[in-house]
């Protein structure tokens, strides 16, 4: 029997919702993005003044009532179940120094999706969850994995489901390599690139809610936190880093590598501009 | 007509024959001339396409380095190779004209994103 049992994982996306709508006011982090978050996210609430803020969490499931109706109904048999179950045994499984994750990670690993990514001063750069995954791995002599689906992405999902309900705080501290990297993960996010000239804004900021051929745009607030995804399409589990890069491929821009430090500021970016919000991985996409 | 009017004629006509002889020796190569030129040519096809590759190529990495790369633009480059491999000439170096262009779009809106970026910040 599943230890990941269909109405638990129902009732955690319940409770992950309603968490994210009490907690929200005390979580707030203040730092060097504050305007940005401020405006950020209230010209989306503006824009969707039905939507409950807890809810960008669940993407273009939180304008459609139709997809969230199929979408909750996918969640019975959650297809990310199997990666789950995958995730746990992987994570649990000792390297072969006899160490395991549990050795890298605050709390043993558990419950902390919400800390990441986050700009690390010794090593100046944004290190992301599957980042640090890697990181522990090199550091215990084990090979490293791909960053944008397989092991990686059943590891960061068992990571992000014990973390569910958990609020990400980010905020860019006054640092000079963190406002560095956040300006530059903006950057990326608002330049327009690739053959047909769209930046991740002009989707996900200009045309949210609209139907973009026979999907409906989600908005970029709350885009980072249920990842890693199932998604139909890949008939596969698969990291944002993933679907940054398919983004990319679909504005004809030659995708970058994954957890390339381009990736990396944009992740930092976005998750900062979707503090308050809680984690709800992993999800199921089309 | 006067023996010597009939010489004085024979003399222009057989002159005439030579220069006309030499002309057309001139115009005519021999085997070895025609393959010198062929292979000649075929230098010169070869000389064109890769410098014209290389060039489309040294776009395309200043684009990648800009990370503002095209999806497209190398397997232009790749397809323009394998054509020009296959003896399609004129589609290889439309294909590499398409990297070029390419390239060059990308870098450019490299540069005009680089400041417009700014004024689609939500304030």
């Amino acid at each position: 029997m599943s230890v990941f049992n269909k109405s638990l994982i129902q009732k955690s996306i319940g409770i992950g919702v309603l968490a994210g709508a009490l907690v929200f006011t005390a979580s707030v982090i203040a730092g060097v993005a504050d305007q940005d978050i401020k405006a950020f996210q209230s010209s989306i609430q503006k824009k969707f003044p039905a939507v409950e803020f807890a809810e960008f969490a669940n993407g273009a499931y939180a304008f459609d009532m139709d997809a969230r109706e199929q979408w909750l109904e996918m969640e019975e048999f959650a297809p990310y179940e199997i990666a789950l179950e995958e995730g746990e045994e992987l994570f649990n499984t000792p390297f072969a120094n006899g160490k395991s994750y549990a050795d890298c990670f605050e709390n043993g690993g558990i419950g902390v999706r919400q800390n990441y990514p986050y700009y690390d001063q010794e090593q100046n750069q944004v290190v992301t969850l599957e980042l640090a995954i890697n990181q522990c791995r090199e550091k215990n002599g084990e090979a490293l994995l791909g960053y944008k689906k397989g092991d990686i992405a059943s590891i960061s999902a068992y990571m992000a489901y014990t973390s569910r309900g958990n609020t990400f705080t980010q905020n860019v501290p006054d640092d000079p390599g963190a406002v560095a990297a956040y300006e530059k993960g903006k950057e990326y996010f608002y330049s327009r690139r690739g053959q047909l000239n769209f930046s991740c804004a002009s989707c996900h900021i200009q045309s949210s809610g609209n139907m973009l051929r026979a999907e409906l745009l989600s908005s970029a607030l709350g885009h980072v936190t249920h990842w890693p995804v199932y998604r139909s399409k890949w008939g596969d589990m698969g990291t944002l880093h993933r679907r940054i890069a398919g983004c990319n491929e679909q504005v004809r821009a030659k995708p970058l590598a994954g957890q390339s430090e381009t990736y990396r500021n944009l992740e930092y970016f976005m998750t900062v501009m979707s503090q308050g919000l809680n984690v709800n991985g992993p999800g199921s996409r089309k | 007509m006067h023996t010597k009017e009939i010489k004085k004629l024979i003399s222009l006509l057989l002159v005439a024959g030579i220069l006309l002889f030499s002309s057309a020796c001139s115009k005519q190569e021999s085997p070895d001339a025609t393959a010198q030129t062929q292979m000649s040519e075929k230098s010169q096809a070869n000389s064109e396409f890769e410098n014209a590759y290389l060039e489309a190529d040294k776009l395309r990495q200043q684009a990648a380095e800009l990370e503002y790369e095209w999806s497209n633009t190398e397997s232009f480059l790749l397809d323009a190779k394998k054509e020009f491999a296959d003896g399609n000439q004129d589609k290889a170096m439309h294909l590499v004209e398409q990297a070029r262009q390419e390239a060059e779009l990308a870098i450019q809106q490299a540069k005009t994103e680089a400041k417009a970026w700014k004024a689609r910040v939500i304030k």
